[in-house]
């Protein structure tokens, strides 16, 4: 009562704060799940798309073998949960508000008589780090399941305290000093080692927090402290040493943390705040209870507030984010929603320049639209090959999607392997077995598939896989594998880049129904500023469907017509186009940008600019 | 203790516990297997040859081992997994002789199937090296996820790693070429930023970059002269296409490719006009008296246009390391233009009994072709067969002879066609392959269902590797090389 009249805060006010910290926790826990769940739901499948986790013993045994492979593990069977954005956005609330209700524990533990919603500002220090550490795709829930797994470590430690402190912060040992000492130091030591194999480096939350606790006793002699300090951190070492002995790791990944991070070899400033943190709040805690407390947490809070609101744009980089969204569409098939996200964000880099005119493409509208997007050139239809995960799906889908399947393997092959943490792909393996059956290597789909089934997500869609192998004829008439077949170019030739416009050409001569062949042959010689190029190969589609006739070719026949001086056919070229053209051509010539500007985004614009 | 105590007891006892098959007569069929270990032959002192039964409603198998010399061995669980001392004392005591394998199988309704028994064969010629050696990596395009090369005792199912890219930071990590399996005298290349050549010269370790500035690049395959001081390289500047259609995945071959001759003592490049021309020369393999070099060499072609007009003859060329220079005569071993095919990776047997090697319909990566076969030239004689005993419809590649002889080891897609797994035969005294098994593994079914990797460049080494391995680190990271020079 003593502590509550000190602090402003009465037995009524007690119980109801009680409840508004309730409220506090359950509204963080809300905003976490929207902001997983809405705005942030591609990040989710972007984490799930990089991992293959499998329910067998031959995946945890390769993980159990090196610290921090259980938080790996754990991490990697939640993360597989991304892949519905529903359940994904759940399993980021609860771990979040877990972390924080793990940060609100410790910190009462250091300082029992610490009123609630200081300790609540003061948890949320580490918390907010942690939220917008998570704004780096890079990061994985390994590390933040180490962190958490280093925290819960320290709570149960000072659970376990035999010199417990009742409210008021009075010490009450229950036993002995002999007694109490050994445990202490049979449960440091015994407590280092499980989690540094548990966490890996982030247990030195639990050796340097733990150490702080014991400092914090004001009834224990320095000596006693001193000694206590050196062995957890002697502890700490010798657990990295043993390690390092067995493992085939460099020592700079056992000390930043294998598996942490997509990239293994880098250290990030955001894992060092967020560890250090874990580590000074809960002695902030401590200093903080023994100060006046009416300004404190509101001050905090604002502090805070601010310093979200500060780093926030740069935690969570819109650039990347549209990169991971545009890649989840194109995961998802979602051509719409790539054309609405086009229409609201330009695209100007070229993975999302290559998702639109996909998406066009596969709506039927390349043919009009391409240019009312950004282009980048012929590379803006087809990307050449970078060792990179995103690109290389993206490119491989394009591929998939027109038909070109070896390259699609290819590619979603080559994006697997590019994932920087050695870790194989659940999204790469399913549409490698797709390739596969397409391909009709039943073998090698069968393979894929089996590995497939090892997994929660991917299980039915693999076991259905399986029973289609069974029924050779009836992969013909699969939806899919049987259409795709007909598109796949029988010729045997080498893939050059160079020269995409002549498989292009073969594809859309295999099979004259396959629209986004058709539409990328003609867009690619258009893109290449190549009118040569393109009557030929509008010659070569009107072989097939003379009637196709879209607005990019209306355009360009005008174009080729006024360039010649010869006269725009007006049987093909509507009025409209013609007189489009022609207004185009006097603001070109006026040279003033202004007039120019609405035709900025038109093929004429395009063929004579050079941007 | 309470009677349902007891109960308890039993019935858990009871559903662990399957037991042996009723007495029943063996029907006419005999038992579908993975790996396929029926009728092949084996070294003694090969790991216990597990096996698994392919059959979904299999539940439970029982197996009798009984040696045509006497001894039995049983084992029964969900799948064949025999107890690694008692394997090793039934092979030993059967030398030369057959093992029997009786087999029954309780499918899931409880109902036992007893199958007609089948037979490993027990070969005579020995096997004594310690193990294999060779490089996991996924049979992937130009992106290489972990690699690593590692070490694998044939007697059991342990593997070690000797080199993985993890430890030498993300390095992309080439094959493991060693004299004829010595764990003191062997290189690995690194490939990226701060790349060379481990070398162990048999007396120190060091770090080669093996591009002197009058060869056409660094060294890439490689073969140990006998008396372990020369390494007969490869220089190749590869590079890779890529197919549409749907048989074939990707087409590496040489933009340049000459043989030069390296000297470990003095870090020194031997090279000659005559196997540095416009042609191209590669995958170099010194003969087991170290007089002669044999290799494959092909005439340029337009490429990639030209793709299946690349075809390599198999060639030899002297070498004498008194004067340490090449000789002045090409001989050709196998004509391309007779056979219409192109001939790669030649490996002549310890014992100067044979050559092997590959031949495809063209180009020098039969890894990469479905249509890679091995081919085998008795040197006596100077005439070559397809081993079809051993061969399957897809890549059949890699391959390399025990030190001891006899035995060969080779990669293989035959399983699925894409990921190149590790095989086993013998030549017997008939001078055929006998049956070739699939490397055993504890749970195979398991091992290679979820395996995402190659075995590449297989080879048999005589004693367990202990790489340096901050040595090693340090080498890599410092990324100081020991630069080669041409001797003039």
């Amino acid at each position: 009562m003593a502590k509550e009249i000190r602090n402003g805060y009465g037995a009524k006010a007690s119980s109801s704060s009680k409840y508004i910290l309730a409220g506090i926790f359950s509204a963080i826990a809300v905003f976490i799940y929207y902001f997983w769940a809405v705005p942030y739901r591609a990040a989710l499948s972007y984490r799930e798309q990089l991992q293959l986790f499998q329910t067998t013993d031959t995946y945890f045994n390769s993980l159990a073998g090196r610290p921090g492979g259980p938080a790996t593990y754990i991490g990697e069977f939640l993360t597989q949960f991304f892949n519905d954005f529903r359940i994904g956005a759940a399993v980021m609330c609860g771990l979040m508000t877990l972390f924080l209700l793990i940060c609100y524990l410790v910190n009462r533990k250091f300082a029992p008589s610490i009123p609630r919603f200081t300790n609540l500002s003061l948890s949320l220090l580490p918390f907010f780090s942690m939220f917008l550490f998570f704004g780096n795709p890079d990061v994985t829930l390994t590390f933040m399941i180490a962190i958490i797994v280093s925290a819960a470590g320290t709570y149960l430690f000072t659970i376990a305290d035999f010199n417990r402190r009742n409210a008021a912060g009075k010490y009450q040992p229950i036993c002995n000093k002999t007694t109490r000492c050994a445990i202490t130091y049979l449960l440091m030591i015994a407590g280092t080692s499980l989690l540094y194999w548990l966490a890996g480096p982030a247990s030195v939350i639990f050796t340097l927090t733990t150490t702080a606790y014991i400092y914090t006793d004001r009834e224990a002699s320095f000596l006693y402290k001193a000694i206590y300090a050196t062995v957890a951190v002697g502890c700490l070492a010798a657990n990295i040493y043993a390690w390092s002995c067995i493992l085939t790791y460099p020592i700079g990944y056992q000390l930043t943390g294998i598996g942490y991070m997509m990239i293994p070899d880098m250290v990030y400033t955001g894992q060092i705040i967020v560890a250090a943190l874990c580590v000074v709040v809960p002695v902030l805690a401590a200093v903080f209870a023994r100060m006046p407390q009416k300004a404190i947490a509101p001050t905090l809070a604002a502090v805070e507030i601010l310093a979200v609101i500060f780093f926030y744009p740069k935690s969570y980089d819109r650039t990347t984010y549209r990169l991971i969204d545009y890649d989840y569409m194109v995961r998802a098939n979602n051509w719409k929603g790539i054309l609405d996200y086009s229409d609201k964000h330009d695209p100007d880099l070229p993975l999302s320049v290559s998702a639109t005119n996909l998406a066009a493409g596969m709506t039927g509208q390349l043919d009009c639209r391409a240019f009312d997007y950004r282009q980048h050139g012929a590379e803006g239809l087809i990307p050449p090959f970078v060792k990179e995960t995103l690109s290389s799906w993206t490119t491989g889908e394009i591929f998939f999607q027109l038909g070109m399947i070896n390259s699609a393997q290819r590619f979603y092959f080559e994006g697997m392997e590019a994932i920087p943490n050695y870790n194989k792909s659940g999204r790469a393996i399913k549409r490698l077995a797709e390739t596969a059956i397409i391909r009709g290597e039943y073998s090698l789909a069968k393979k894929y598939l089996a590995i497939l089934e090892n997994t929660i997500f991917y299980k039915k869609w693999a076991q259905r896989n399986l029973d289609l192998l069974n029924n050779p004829e009836a992969v013909d008439k699969h939806p899919l594998y049987g259409s795709m077949r007909k598109k796949m170019i029988d010729e045997d030739y080498l893939f050059s880049e160079g020269e995409l416009d002549k498989t292009l050409g073969q594809l859309y001569l295999k099979d004259s129904g396959n629209n986004l062949a058709k539409q990328y042959l003609i867009l690619y010689p258009l893109l290449q500023r190549d009118l040569n190029k393109f009557a030929q190969y509008m010659g070569v589609v009107a072989e097939t469907q003379p009637s196709y006739n879209p607005l990019l070719a209306q355009q360009a026949l005008a174009f080729i017509s006024m360039k010649n001086g010869q006269p725009i056919p007006k049987n093909i070229v509507p009025q409209a186009v013609e007189q489009s053209l022609r207004n185009f051509a006097q603001a070109w010539t006026s040279k003033n940008p202004s007039l120019l500007e609405p035709y900025r985004r038109t093929l004429f614009h395009y063929l004579l600019s050079q941007e | 203790m309470k009677p349902y105590i007891y109960i308890f007891i039993c019935a858990i006892l009871a559903a662990c516990s399957h037991g042996k098959p009723p007495q029943m007569s063996p029907s006419t069929e005999k038992p579908d297997i993975f790996p396929d270990y029926a009728d092949v032959t084996i070294p003694s002192r090969i790991a216990p040859m597990n096996f698994n039964i392919i059959n979904d409603n299999a539940e439970h198998i029982y197996v009798k081992v009984t040696g045509e010399k006497g001894g039995e061995l049983e084992t029964s669980g969900r799948y064949a997994d025999f107890d690694e001392k008692k394997w090793h004392d039934l092979t030993t005591q059967n030398i030369g002789a057959d093992l029997s394998f009786d087999v029954s199988v309780k499918d899931r309704d409880g109902k036992w199937s007893r199958y007609a028994p089948f037979v490993i064969h027990v070969s005579d010629i020995p096997l004594d090296d310690y193990g294999v050696v060779y490089r996991k990596i996924a049979p992937g395009y130009q992106t290489f996820s972990k690699t690593g090369i590692y070490q694998r005792d044939i007697s059991s199912f342990e593997e070690i790693p000797v080199l993985e890219e993890t430890a030498v930071e993300g390095k992309c990590l080439n094959c493991h070429y060693s004299n004829r399996g010595r764990n003191d005298q062997f290189s690995i290349h690194v490939r990226g930023k701060n790349g060379g050549t481990i070398l162990n010269n048999g007396k120190n370790l060091v770090y080669l970059n093996t591009k002197a500035p009058e060869t056409a690049g660094n060294a890439t395959y490689g073969y140990w002269h006998p008396d372990g001081r020369y390494i007969a390289f490869s220089v190749n500047k590869i590079v890779q296409n890529f197919y549409l259609d749907k048989e074939h995945n990707i087409e590496p071959w040489d933009v340049v490719s000459d043989i030069i001759v390296l000297d470990t003592e003095t870090n020194r490049i031997i090279t000659s006009p005559v196997v540095a021309t416009p042609r191209c020369e590669t995958t170099p393999a010194f003969s087991p008296d170290g007089k002669k070099i044999y290799f494959c060499l092909a005439d340029s072609v337009t490429m990639p246009g030209g793709y299946d007009r690349l075809k390599y003859s198999l060639c030899s060329i002297d070498f004498d390391v008194k004067s340490e220079t090449f000789g002045s005569r090409i001989d050709t071993l196998v004509c391309a233009g007779d056979l219409g095919k192109s001939a790669s990776l030649p490996r002549p047997s310890y014992d100067g009994k044979y050559l092997m090697y590959n031949i495809t319909d063209y180009g020098t990566s039969p890894i990469h072709h479905s249509d890679a076969d091995l081919w085998i030239m008795d040197l006596s004689t100077g005439e070559s067969r397809n081993i079809a005993e051993v061969n399957s419809d897809c890549s059949d590649a890699y391959h390399n002879w025990s030190t001891g002889g006899g035995w060969f080891l080779f990669n293989s897609k035959r399983l699925d066609g894409m990921y190149g797994n590790l095989y086993f035969s013998c030549i017997g005294p008939d001078g055929k392959a006998t049956k070739p098994f699939l490397l055993p593994q504890k749970n195979p079914r398991l091992y290679y269902d979820e395996a995402l990797h190659s075995f590449n460049a297989p080879d048999f080494i005589t004693e367990k590797i202990d790489l340096d391995m901050p040595e090693v680190r340090s080498m890599v990271k410092s990324g100081k090389t020991l630069d080669v020079s041409v001797k003039k």
